[in-house]
């Protein structure tokens, strides 16, 4: 049976950008809904708050004022402080997030005289164009165009002026084709696509790869120090906070898109949400919509699409295939099918650091000493043996961890080197990536959701161990990581990661 | 309920499944002792059983002796509490070394039943104070008690605890701090248990001769609050007040002696 597709989403870097025709009525839409009351469901306070709010926080960012009559508590605790992050809910969770807002917002187009089409824009940041990097114009005039009215879009709490290109970056995002992660909690590394298996999760544990890059990152250069964006209970106020997740949402359609083995979760425990907390979303009318992550895995039936859902990589890319190849010492990769079985997969900590250790504006250095059994299980997968296809196929992939990372700057941005812990271990450093801190003043607060856990990051780093093993022919006994403040952070933060670790994961 | 029985089904495809069948075993023996009437004996009303509070220690003893005591409430604590250690131990298991898992396990086990004994101590006393105070009625204890499993876990401060109970800390992976790490993770996981759930823990010390069955009521209790509570942050002032009133109606049974 064909499905009929109403709606599509189109890029804000377009026909007619900068100042598109769907931006322009986003932003006449946006004026009218903020000037409804904060208790008013399609308000546009009510909305951002169903992803995160925090009374003082808020009256002191001059989102509400302490006066404002606010929804009853027992409506409070259905719909607001809702959003899923480091969660498996994360992908499926926004996007009914995103299909209420478009609904609401596209009723407030349409009283205004504008088209019952319209469709909320999205911001691909990745895209192979000298502005995709920037923040798009229309969120930067103060005014729209051609008059002298104040425009919408625009945050004065906005203090990041585009994305860095490596932030935006796609590669390692999308190549796996686990939409849920192994639970690091559990010893695995890989978290997924899609994110690890939990319960209702408003913040604090591991985060999948999507989430982690572009979706974190994105967040915290737009908002920069202090800006709404770079707090997720604050972010849902910035206009730009939906354009960047309608991009999100589409990353998800183009990962769906791009394998065949890239599936969602046929788990109940996923396709019918947490039992703990049900998602609760409403239409323009008020009526209730698809909240259940089963009911939202497919774009097109739900009526809408994306201009765009090609894949953003050259066709003959593979992360296994360019992995092998970088291996040639060890193994002819033309004698390797192009796909290892599915195998059960072991995952161990391969060692820890002993300390906490402090980020600040020098660079942090930590040693994690690897535990000689383990280290040895990880030497032997390099064998020409082990990757053979009837084995695991390829050598053990190896994550970093650092956990526990409580602090009081959420916006900062980290970069990452290992090397081996020896004497002139520096020069062999291998760049492992870069994290941020999204989230970090929750998940630090101890009367928060999670107890004060602190946020915890994963980063493949098997790149790395595979240049050392090619290097030397040798893993060191200990690996040293290095991490290195980029942006938005100050002398006076004050955080810490409570342990920095490696877990080895084989298959 | 509902995320109860979702938890105990994430439990089941865990790798600590096990603790669903240890769980069921210790309720067997709890219901196997019950029905052969060989009750446990601190659960009991001593001034029903004509005991005045100085000679509850000698009766306690004289029917039961230290060893045995401590084998009821490690049973009861095993019965209600294993369920709940599904994600603790997942925790501790998957950031400890292979070679020493099953050592983890075993000294985390240890400091949490080390703490739980304690506070299963304090409990057993409190019970007993309420039951001096009570002069052997039980309704009264009964709604004092049980108004606080109402109202603690609805406030803000019961439910900072309750939040609690997902902390996974940093653990040392190496020598003797590994072995120290597990210990302190299984006796900080008890107090944190303990401290969200201690009114539901004390409703079967007043509940008399129901006692099992209101053990039963409390461990589903708890485990609905486990899956189906945790993440809240404000106080739930409704249910408080019920709670509230419900203790006042106790205390105030108490004074009409």
């Amino acid at each position: 049976m064909g499905v009929v597709v109403t709606y599509i989403r189109k890029s804000v870097l377009g026909a007619g950008a900068p100042w598109t025709k769907d931006v322009l009525w986003y932003a006449r839409a946006v004026g009218v809904m903020m000037k409804r009351p904060v208790a008013d469901k399609t308000s546009w306070a009510y909305l951002a708050a169903m992803h995160g709010f925090l009374p003082p926080l808020w009256i002191s960012k001059g989102l509400i004022k302490n006066t404002d009559a606010l929804p009853a508590q027992s409506e409070r605790d259905v719909y607001w402080n809702q959003c899923q992050h480091q969660s498996w809910y994360f992908l499926p969770w926004h996007r009914s997030y995103l299909l209420s807002f478009e609904a609401i917002v596209r009723a407030a187009v349409v009283s205004i005289g504008g088209p019952a089409d319209w469709a909320l824009p999205y911001w691909n940041y990745s895209a192979d164009d000298p502005n995709a990097l920037k923040i798009p114009k229309p969120f930067l005039d103060k005014k729209l165009p051609g008059g002298n009215d104040p425009n919408p879009l625009y945050i004065a709490a906005r203090y990041g002026s585009q994305v860095w290109a490596e932030d935006a970056s796609l590669v390692g995002r999308l190549d796996d084709h686990d939409f849920e992660g192994i639970d690091p909690s559990q010893g695995g590394g890989q978290t997924g696509v899609g994110g690890p298996r939990t319960p209702f999760n408003h913040g604090g544990g591991y985060e999948g790869l999507i989430e982690a890059a572009p979706h974190d990152l994105v967040h915290v250069d737009v908002g920069g120090r202090g800006g709404l964006m770079s707090d997720p209970r604050t972010a849902g106020y910035d206009p730009i906070f939906w354009v960047h997740h309608a991009n999100i949402d589409r990353l998800w359609a183009v990962w769906n898109k791009l394998d065949a083995r890239n599936k969602n979760p046929d788990d109940a425990a996923w396709k019918n949400g947490p039992a703990d907390r049900a998602f609760a979303f409403f239409g323009a009318k008020k009526e209730p919509i698809p909240s259940k992550p089963g009911q939202v895995v497919n774009t097109l039936a739900l009526g809408y699409d994306y201009d765009d859902t090609s894949s953003p990589f050259p066709p003959d890319r593979s992360r296994r295939s360019a992995r092998l190849s970088s291996l040639a010492d060890a193994a002819e990769p033309a004698d390797l099918p192009e796909h290892a079985p599915a195998v059960a997969r072991e995952t161990e900590l391969l060692g820890a650091n002993s300390a906490p250790l402090s980020l600040g504006l020098s660079e942090a250095v930590a040693d994690v000493e690897l535990a000689a059994k383990p280290a040895e299980r990880l030497k032997k997968s390099f064998s020409r043996q082990a990757m053979l296809a009837s084995t695991p196929g390829e050598p053990d992939r190896v994550f970093l961890h650092l956990d526990n990372i409580k602090g009081d700057n959420g916006a900062a941005v980290f970069e990452v080197t290992v090397e081996p812990a020896t004497d002139g271990g520096q020069d062999k450093a291998v760049p492992v990536g870069r994290f941020s801190l999204f989230g970090l003043e929750t998940a630090t607060d101890e009367a928060g959701a999670d107890g004060g856990q602190g946020l915890n990051k994963v980063l493949e780093v098997t790149q790395a161990i595979d240049a050392l093993h090619i290097d030397a022919d040798d893993l060191s006994k200990a690996l040293r990581v290095r991490i290195t403040a980029r942006n938005n952070v100050e002398a006076q933060d004050d955080i810490v990661v409570g342990q920095v670790s490696f877990t080895r994961q084989s298959g | 309920m509902r995320a109860a029985i979702a938890g105990l089904r994430e439990l089941g495809r865990g790798p600590f499944r096990s603790l669903l069948a240890v769980s069921l075993a210790a309720w067997a023996v709890l219901l196997v002792r019950e029905l052969a009437d060989m009750r446990l004996d601190l659960c009991l009303s001593p001034v029903a059983l004509g005991l005045t509070p100085a000679g509850v220690w000698t009766a306690a003893t004289r029917t039961a002796t230290p060893t045995v005591l401590a084998f009821d409430w490690a049973v009861m604590l095993t019965a209600m509490t294993a369920p709940l250690l599904g994600k603790p131990l997942a925790h501790l298991r998957g950031r400890s070394l292979a070679e020493r898992r099953g050592r983890a396990v075993a000294l985390f086990v240890v400091g949490h039943l080390a703490v739980w004994m304690a506070a299963l101590v304090a409990l057993a006393l409190a019970a007993a104070v309420l039951d001096v105070i009570a002069r052997g009625r039980v309704l009264p204890p009964l709604l004092v008690v049980g108004g606080l499993a109402l109202a603690w876990p609805a406030s803000a401060q019961g439910r900072r605890w309750l939040n609690r109970c997902q902390l996974r800390p940093a653990l040392a992976p190496f020598g003797l701090r590994a072995e120290w790490a597990s210990l302190r993770f299984g006796a900080s996981s008890a107090l944190v248990c303990a401290a969200t759930c201690w009114p539901l823990m004390l409703l079967p010390f007043v509940a008399g001769r129901a006692h099992l069955w209101v053990m039963l009521l409390a461990a589903a209790l708890i485990l609905a609050q486990r899956f189906g509570a945790m993440g809240r942050v404000e106080a739930d002032r409704p249910r408080m007040a019920i709670g509230g009133a419900v203790v006042l109606a106790g205390l105030a049974l108490l004074a009409l002696g």
